[in-house]
């Protein structure tokens, strides 16, 4: 980025002008939902040729803290495209070398035109810091330190002149053309918490982290071009000259995407109070009922379950051919979905976006923790309502995946994407410290839902829901801390859960409770006899059968377990086990036999790594070995007669 | 060529022996994974309520936990059906030369055709790399041309130009494989017929087969879409089957089988067919 001096001429009234036009074009204000600290009004114009924008941002940030501020730290998170060696780039390796070596010009960046403080250019005292990492070639955080400090609940205003080029898109923003996704696009001032910023660079395993306020943002582009956006369209002018500008207005929001494409198709609908608008290309639209039946899914469970959305519009993106980076992503009011001409109806991908990116909405949108540090509390969460709502909605064994005979639920697939990892890092931890990108989306997606899930059937009778709930009602329009959550889920179970989020979220241990052995002998007969003096001969006694269980702990994680044993005519004894020794066993002497142990009969701890051994047979069966192996010898055939058929 | 196609099926039918005999290799085949996986899947299910569960439920659990805690097992059954295929490849060299003989208008022993075959089964070899290879060069000449074109059309504002890229080239490579299959059938015959080296008979079968000689390419279609019906047959009735006892279990197998059996049987008809349009 380059700061150079400002352009004459050029000031702040005119864009005031157009937040007040922006506020006072309101049917009637609604009340604040939010503490508005950081505000913007943003005038920018889309060069679609040169994939560029360009435009002026002022900035209207409120001290929420109770010590005077002396210096702001700026995200300018385009800054990330900027060279093949900045946190990011370096941060997604081959990915990023094998992307930029397949285009030409793939690259994006933001240049700081003008900064003004009043008059006064203050852009000469900016400066570029990399506190994460140190990483020199890295622009996405700049400190700019004030000439006089901003006292506790004062605004300042500070007006950026910014000239942009949109990256070729790879990650979540930039340009498909003639799909435009801009996100992550304007300086963003970063978040004064605790009395310190909270500020980071843009890295490839972390979001983001920003304060609610108000968005007035004027946006000129091609005539041709339907936009979509953050917000609700205020105004739409024809400008004459090929170009159209729309004014559009946001409140309680703490960022702000747009997106604009000729080709989209807009589909409006209303669901309950909101209005939905559903951007699609144009070989997607036989899918459109599929994404909103399950937009409606969410939206009914969500309002039922934490409460009702609270913004007037909900815009659903498809990305552009070749935009698929943009895909699967949340901004406030906008969410990007994607899906492919070809898609069965039995993939549900669409339907997992829909869910998962509304949900973000609540978790991110309202709830507003901070991504790079925390991200589990977002991700986690989310991930967890998200499987939930699929399994309700699309039935639990194949909520995911209904094709042919296979079947997949939330669960194998959060398991799957949890084992496949390799369990690297604890899910309370800053993302851009984890070992990979797998890793990252392993843990704060896969391990945490599988979290949330084992509390939930620990705590039982939606406990978790109402915890949740609490959490939500307490939190929105907040930034709360993971020890915020820790500390309410705590007091609403009525339980001590600080060991067991100690382990599952501070630590790697992994749960893995097994059945090592049942065991059964005959008890034999008491010798010798107690009446053998008498001469008399023993009574006959029926015979009775000592069953021995012995459950194992092989994970390092401690939990109590449910033990069910199953006797050969099918009567049960049920025990829990504390979980904490290494080993636990169980006698029974009955006049039946032990056939079956099972721990975790009811499937309470999906954390467990390995299922298998979670039970054991006395006498194994054989039917589905020999479905499978069966089946697996039949392919084979057929497939070596193919071969022999060439 | 209809009549080839009838005279076909009539010769297939009449060597039910031979047919009843390359199952039954197949068969074995079959048997030898399916016991090794049993024995697999026995060790790493290790007692647990899976083997009982998975009769009913292909429960996705279950193939996760295999994958994650037995990996090195399925690998060692995917090396075994990889010397498996060589095996079966290698047979059926001689298995080859044994169809052609029996799809032979002169009727000849049984037992002769299977020792014959043995004599002409390092032809069948050297046919069957070449077969290997020109696939090879046409599916990857193919492909690389789909590529460039997906490429060169990766800016493209339309989505569908991919999927239509895709679509012809996938059209393409079933006509070029059919063609390329009628070519190695014919040049097997025609080296059971003229004694010829592999290269002279394939050869020469790419110009009958390339030449429209006697609709040898229409009737290798109608011979594949034969094949094609016979499988969605399968299928339909495999689908169908639920799976609630034991004896549905055996009867899904006993199906399959037969259904394996029929492939064997289309497979000396497309021989049989195709021999008589050189005959």
């Amino acid at each position: 980025m380059r700061v150079r001096a400002s352009t004459p001429g050029r000031c702040a009234s005119a864009l005031l002008a157009l937040a007040v036009a922006g506020a006072a074009a309101r049917p009637s204000a609604a009340a604040e939902l939010a503490p508005r600290v950081a505000s913007y009004a943003i005038d920018v114009t889309l060069d679609a040729d040169a994939r560029a924008l360009s435009g002026t941002a002022v900035l209207r940030w409120r001290n929420p803290s109770r010590t005077p501020v002396d210096e702001l730290y700026l995200h300018l998170y385009l800054n990330a495209f900027a060279n093949n060696r900045t946190s990011l780039m370096t941060g997604m390796r081959e990915e990023a070398e094998k992307f930029l070596s397949r285009h030409a010009d793939p690259w994006g960046r933001i240049d700081l035109v003008g900064i003004h403080i009043g008059e006064r250019d203050v852009g000469g005292d900016l400066e570029f810091v990399s506190p994460d990492d140190g990483n020199p070639n890295d622009h996405t955080l700049a400190r700019l330190p004030l000439a006089r400090p901003v006292r506790p609940g004062e605004t300042l205003e500070v007006r950026f002149d910014f000239a942009a080029r949109l990256p070729r898109l790879f990650m979540r923003g930039g340009h498909a053309a003639p799909f435009f996704f801009v996100s992550q696009w304007f300086p963003k001032v970063a978040v004064f918490k605790d009395g310190r910023w909270r500020a980071h660079q843009y890295h490839a395993e972390s979001e983001f982290f920003a304060d609610f306020g108000t968005y007035d943002v004027r946006l000129t582009v091609p005539a041709s071009y339907v936009l979509g956006f953050t917000g609700e369209q205020r105004e739409e002018r024809d400008n004459g000259d090929g170009t159209k500008t729309v004014l559009v207005h946001a409140e309680d929001v703490h960022d702000f995407a747009w997106t604009a494409d000729p080709r989209f198709r807009v589909i409006d609908e209303h669901i309950d109070d909101v209005r939905v608008r559903l951007l699609l290309q144009p070989q997607h639209l036989a899918q459109a009922p599929r994404f909103l039946d399950a937009l409606r899914a969410a939206m009914t469970r969500y309002a039922d379950w934490f409460g009702p959305y609270p913004y007037p519009v909900l815009t659903l993106v498809d990305p552009g051919p070749g935009g698929f980076g943009a895909a699967g992503m949340e901004y406030p009011m906008l969410i990007t979905v994607g899906t492919a001409w070809w898609m069965p109806s039995g993939l549900r991908l669409p339907e997992v976006l829909t869910v998962h990116e509304f949900g973000h909405q609540y978790w991110y949108g309202m709830v507003a923790n901070d991504e790079v540090n925390e991200a589990w509390l977002d991700e986690g969460i989310n991930s967890y309502v998200e499987g939930v709502i699929m399994d309700e909605t699309y039935g639990a064994d194949h909520s995911y995946v209904d094709l042919f005979d296979i079947g997949i639920g939330a669960v194998p697939l959060e398991r799957f994407r949890y084992l496949a990892a390799g369990n690297s890092d604890p899910v309370d931890s800053p993302s851009f410290r984890m070992l990979d990108r797998d890793s990252y989306r392993s843990t704060v997606y896969a391990k945490a839902a599988l979290v949330l899930r084992t509390l939930d059937a620990m705590l039982g009778d939606a406990r978790l829901r109402d915890a949740l709930r609490a959490y939500f009602e307490a939190w929105r329009f907040k930034h709360p801390t993971s020890r915020d959550w820790r500390t309410l889920v705590d007091d609403r179970a009525e339980e001590d859960l600080a060991p067991l989020f100690s382990q599952l979220l501070d630590g790697v241990g992994v749960v893995d409770y097994a059945v090592a052995r049942i065991d059964v002998n005959e008890v034999p007969a008491l010798r010798p006899a107690l009446d053998e003096g008498t001469g008399a001969a023993p009574a006959a006694e029926t015979p009775r059968y000592r069953t021995e269980v012995v459950i194992e702990r092989r994970g390092e994680v401690r939990m109590p377990v449910d033990i069910v044993v199953t006797f050969d005519d099918g009567s049960q004894t049920r025990e829990v086990w504390d979980g904490i020794d290494r080993w636990y066993r169980i006698d029974i002497t009955s006049t039946h036999q032990g056939a079956i142990a099972v721990v975790d009969p009811d499937d309470k701890l999906p954390l467990d790594v390995n299922r298998l051994n979670n039970s054991r047979m006395r006498t194994p069966a054989t039917r589905g070995v020999i479905r499978l192996a069966g089946r697996w010898g039949l392919w084979l055939q057929g497939a070596l007669l193919a071969l022999s058929g060439l | 060529m209809i009549r080839a196609y009838l005279v076909g099926a009539r010769v297939a039918a009449q060597r039910w022996p031979v047919i009843i005999a390359l199952w039954l290799i197949a068969a074995a085949f079959g048997a030898t994974f399916a016991l090794a996986s049993g024995t697999w899947l026995t060790d790493a299910l290790d007692g647990s309520l899976a083997t009982r569960t998975l009769f009913r439920q292909l429960d996705p659990d279950v193939f996760v936990d295999l994958w994650y805690h037995h990996r090195e097992g399925l690998q060692v059954l995917l090396v075994l059906a990889a010397v498996l295929a060589g095996i079966h490849t290698i047979l059926w060299w001689w298995l080859d030369a044994v169809v052609v003989y029996a799809v032979q208008p002169v009727e000849d022993e049984t037992a002769g055709i299977w020792v014959r075959g043995l004599a002409l089964a390092p032809v069948m070899a050297q046919l069957f790399v070449l077969a290997l290879v020109m696939l090879g060069i046409f599916s990857v000449g193919l492909g690389a041309a789909a590529w460039l074109l997906m490429r060169w059309s990766r800016e493209s504002p339309s989505a569908m130009i991919w999927y239509q890229i895709g679509g012809v080239a996938a059209a393409l490579w079933v006509i070029g494989y059919v063609f390329l299959v009628a070519v190695h059938d014919h040049a097997r015959l025609r080296v059971g017929h003229s004694g010829q080296g592999a290269l002279s008979a394939y050869g020469w079968a790419l110009r009958f087969v390339s030449s429209g000689g006697e609709r040898a390419f229409p009737l290798a279609c109608a011979l594949q879409l034969s094949g094609l019906v016979l499988w969605l047959a399968y299928q339909a009735v495999g689908w169908s089957v639920p799976m609630n006892a034991v004896l549905d279990l055996t009867g899904l197998f006993l199906w399959s089988e037969a259904y394996l059996l029929a492939r064997l049987w289309v497979r000396v008809w497309f021989m049989a067919a195709q021999n008589e349009l050189q005959t």
